[in-house]
């Protein structure tokens, strides 16, 4: 029996304080190359270790991804990349392209994917693959990205690949659910959500491990197919709408029937623009910060268990928080202070912020070493100075740290003591906290 | 006492929350306007929209099927008149013009068409009773069937102008209140709805905003078209299980409009919006969609939403009517009017639902500010469930009257003993009262 809240954020306990469970994760596909064997790969691998990355999506039958049967040796690499940083792979049988409803097509791919899971076994051993993720599909729902599949074509697939994966992965298992999922739907589809529903309640339950979900905020340009044609007026109906996040998670895990089986947000960021250069203006840019800390502080709030940015390394794409050379964008920074200050097991204070602060997202959030900090994304163009206690309800005061990205700091964050106040100029991303954290500690400037 | 907490088999629950319903109800009254307002069962029609408390009456102006206001003023009039003979609010829609959008002058001329509207009912009921009336501007201009092309900047345009001469002529009436003027009934099937919504808040001059208005349907496509399920079972579960955005989206708009005065209505609901009956009428009026509207009502309640328009009244031979042209209502109907009599507007409820042995069960317990209580149970699944209906409200709550409508009872309404055994057979809704004051 479950009873209604008031406060939709009140679910753990009565004192208005959520537990963290959301795991950071990343995309790594079009530009693998450069993550997995570029000169760069080594400080690709740091930065990732630093954004805290447990989790990174990998693909396969497309994105350019190595065949991994035919070039064994990129594979190897590609997922030796992931687990260099430290992090889990999930690893996305992205698509054939043969017939949908060919059963002969669909055994074909099923058995392509079993092999593959031997071949990792014998690779990397049980030990490690039993806590990798097999994920079925991308986009089936959408005829652009992933052929228009009915659902019916999907659930025969996913089946057979998932009875295909089972079949060596599941005595290395014992007791733990089948880490399968799917259907990884494009969120702008209309009905995206028959999608989750029929997943959940049609597919054998046993074969279900992950339901896994993408959101993009937008994928018009200013001004086209209805969208505003100012600029800021589009930004700001996108950062608003960022709380989509927080209300398709909690929207899924109603769906969700099986204890134990993951909400996953597997692919988001700000835009999706066909142009490279259209959505590298909205996703890497402080826009492209500020949208993104806030959807993070939303899916934290929607208690999703792993999200995934599409995408970590990028060459030309318009998507990544890393350059081929390792360069970060501004959101890189933004995620790096989300996934420090606010960790897996972190007790979230809810409300967080004055309610009568308009602008401005946050949360505060305190680890059980004595961590206090508050995580605050400013979501307008114009500067604006906050009071640290009277925003945070007096749960941060002036003796504290500020570490913050904007406009002013560069495209990098910047360290130092914290006067009871913080001037945001423009978009923003800041961290208010009694205790710095690893990078942030060092340097006042990076 | 074995409730639904032990039916469910959990043992501990997080403390229960209690909220005070704002919902008014109301309905559109649109193609069966002449049998609404004119024809012999209009005295029916008008005690059925009693029956279920209908508090805002959406009407339509300058559309393709009720009266010209300005050519058949005495047509519209009676249009308006059988509103009020209800004792409803009218929501009177000023729905639309012919293309171009962007014209200038055709845009004034459209506005002064409103003006003269308003100034008509001034004349007609006075102003002291018109400026209570809603007036919402437009419909669904986010859509691309019935206005493709349409932008939100020419609707901003249109808006404007028509808001500021409904206020010419209703303004000194208003003493210092704010007009009920609204929009933009958006379609919430198309993508980005939510952006008209911000923008409207965002971009027009709130004290030109009274209310927001927002369109939701199950669903406009047939079992088996465009990507829905091929079978009749797993559709229907499906439409159920979405029914839970009426709360998202009211929370949704909820928190763009909440401090700024301005109220926040579902302007159109229904199951299915699809044209062809033999699509559309069993699932909006048969025990489905009776069910389906019940637990969209606690939905939208749930969210907090202000108001609710069902799509609609009166419809003669149509899918979508609460009652027949005769007055003869559907299943819907009674389901509305039992959600009636369990939660009323200001009431204070708590919602309840099975999460793991009895999913789809839903009980919502609501009181007043004295001593009257009630329950309203709603069963959305299929399977039969056969605990009574003493066993799910738990025996320590002395309710005196129990009904409910369900696959077993024929479209009718039955009063059951409280220890029956079976409580639904199939999808079903039912109330328990303390007293028999809220069934008058």
């Amino acid at each position: 029996m479950r009873e209604d809240h008031a406060d939709p954020h009140v679910a753990a306990n009565n004192a208005g304080i959520q537990s963290m469970r959301l795991r950071y994760g990343v995309n790594e596909t079009d530009s693998w190359w450069h993550f997995a064997l570029g000169p760069e790969r080594k400080r690709i691998w740091q930065l990732h270790r630093e954004m805290r990355i447990q989790i990174i999506r990998i693909f396969l039958f497309d994105k350019n991804a190595p065949d991994p049967l035919n070039e064994w040796d990129l594979f190897r690499s590609y997922v030796n990349a992931v687990l260099a940083v430290g992090a889990t792979p999930m690893v996305t049988y992205a698509k054939f392209r043969r017939p949908f409803d060919d059963d002969r097509a669909v055994r074909w791919f099923a058995e392509q994917c079993g092999e593959i899971v031997w071949h990792c076994l014998e690779e990397w051993g049980e030990e490690r693959v039993r806590d990798w993720h097999w994920c079925v599909w991308n986009e089936p729902n959408s005829d652009w990205i992933g052929g228009g599949l009915s659902f019916e074509q999907y659930q025969d697939i996913y089946e057979s690949v998932a009875h295909s994966i089972l079949r060596w992965l599941k005595p290395c298992l014992g007791s733990r659910r089948a880490p399968i999922g799917g259907p990884a739907v494009e969120g702008f589809q209309p009905f995206w959500k028959d999608w989750i529903w029929r997943f959940v309640t049609e597919v054998d339950a046993d074969l279900i491990g992950f339901v896994n979900w993408h959101r993009y905020a937008d994928w018009r340009d200013h001004g086209e197919k209805g969208a505003p044609l100012d600029a800021a007026t589009h930004e700001a109906v996108m950062l608003w709408q960022a709380r989509d996040y927080e209300v398709r998670a909690r929207s899924v895990a109603r769906l969700i029937r099986e204890p134990g089986v993951l909400n996953v947000c597997g692919e988001w960021n700000a835009h999706s623009h066909y142009l490279p250069r259209v959505r590298a203006r909205f996703n890497q840019t402080l826009f492209g910060a500020a949208y993104g800390a806030s959807a993070l502080l939303h899916l934290v709030r929607g208690g999703v268990d792993a999200e995934m940015l599409w995408t970590g390394t990028d060459d030309a794409c318009g998507y990544g928080v890393l350059g081929p050379d390792a360069a970060p964008t501004p959101l890189y920074f933004a995620r790096r202070l989300c996934a420090q200050y606010i960790q897996y097991g972190d007790a979230i204070v809810t409300p967080a912020l004055d309610d009568g602060v308009a602008g401005l997202d946050g949360m505060v959030v305190r680890s059980s070493n004595g961590r206090s900090s508050a995580v605050l994304v400013h979501r307008e163009q114009t500067a604006t100075t906050y009071d640290v206690s009277e925003i945070t309800r007096g749960e941060l005061s002036d003796s504290c740290a500020l570490i913050k990205i904007d406009c002013e700091t560069g495209n990098a964050v910047t360290t130092g003591p914290c006067d009871g106040t913080i001037t945001f100029a423009g978009y923003g991303v800041a961290v208010a906290t009694n205790a710095v954290v690893g990078h942030d500690v060092s340097s006042q400037v990076e | 006492m074995k409730d639904l907490q032990k039916l469910s088999g959990l043992s501990t629950v997080p403390p229960k929350a209690t909220r005070r319903s704002r919902l008014r109800y109301g309905v559109n009254e649109a193609s069966g306007w002449r049998e609404f307002a004119l024809g012999p069962s209009s005295e029916q029609i008008r005690d059925r929209l009693r029956a279920i408390d209908t508090q805002i009456l959406r009407i339509y102006a300058f559309d393709r099927y009720t009266p010209d206001p300005i050519r058949d003023w005495p047509g519209f009039a009676g249009y308006v008149q059988a509103v009020l003979n209800t004792g409803a609010t009218p929501m009177i829609t000023f729905t639309r013009f012919r293309p171009p959008f962007g014209d200038a002058a055709t845009v004034r001329w459209f506005a002064q068409r409103c003006g003269e509207l308003v100034w008509n009912c001034i004349e007609q009921w006075g102003g002291e009773a018109v400026r209570e009336w809603y007036w919402c501007v437009w419909n669904e201009p986010n859509s691309d069937w019935i206005n493709p092309g349409f932008t939100f900047d020419q609707y901003r345009q249109i808006y404007l102008e028509v808001a500021h001469e409904i206020l010419r002529w209703i303004g000194q009436y208003l003493g210092g209140r704010r007009a009920l003027i609204g929009g933009p009934a958006v379609d919430t099937f198309q993508p980005f709805w939510l952006d008209w919504l911000w923008r409207f808040v965002q971009e027009i001059d709130n004290s030109l905003i009274g209310f927001v208005l927002w369109h939701r349907f199950g669903d406009w496509r047939a079992v088996g078209e465009w990507g829905a399920p091929r079978d009749h079972a797993t559709y229907r579960d499906l439409l159920m299980a979405r029914a839970s955005e009426y709360s998202e989206h009211a929370r949704t708009v909820g928190r763009l409009v909440g401090t700024r005065g301005i109220l926040n209505i579902c302007g159109r609901l229904n199951v299915n919006s699809h044209q062809e009956v033999l699509v559309s009428a069993e699932l909006n009026q048969g025990v489905f969609g009776a069910v389906y509207y019940a637990l969209a009502l606690v939905e939208l309640v749930r969210g907090g939403a202000d108001g609710e328009l069902y799509w609609m009244g009166t419809d003669a031979g149509g899918p979508y009517g609460l009652w027949d042209d005769h007055g003869r209502p559907t299943a819907a109907f009674l389901a509305k009017q039992m959600v009636v009599q369990a939660i009323r507007q200001h009431d204070e409820i708590t919602i309840e639902e099975a999460v793991q042995d009895h999913r789809g069960l839903m009980v919502v317990r609501a009181q007043d500010g004295g001593a009257r209580r009630s329950a309203l149970i709603i069963h959305f699944s299929d399977c039969p469930l056969s605990n009574s209906l003493a066993d799910i409200l738990g025996q320590n709550d002395s309710y005196a009257v129990f009904r409910k409508i369900d696959a077993g009872t024929e479209r009718q309404v039955v009063t059951i003993p409280c220890g029956a055994s079976a409580a639904f057979n199939g999808r079903g809704v039912a109330i328990a009262l303390t007293d028999m004051a809220r069934l008058e």
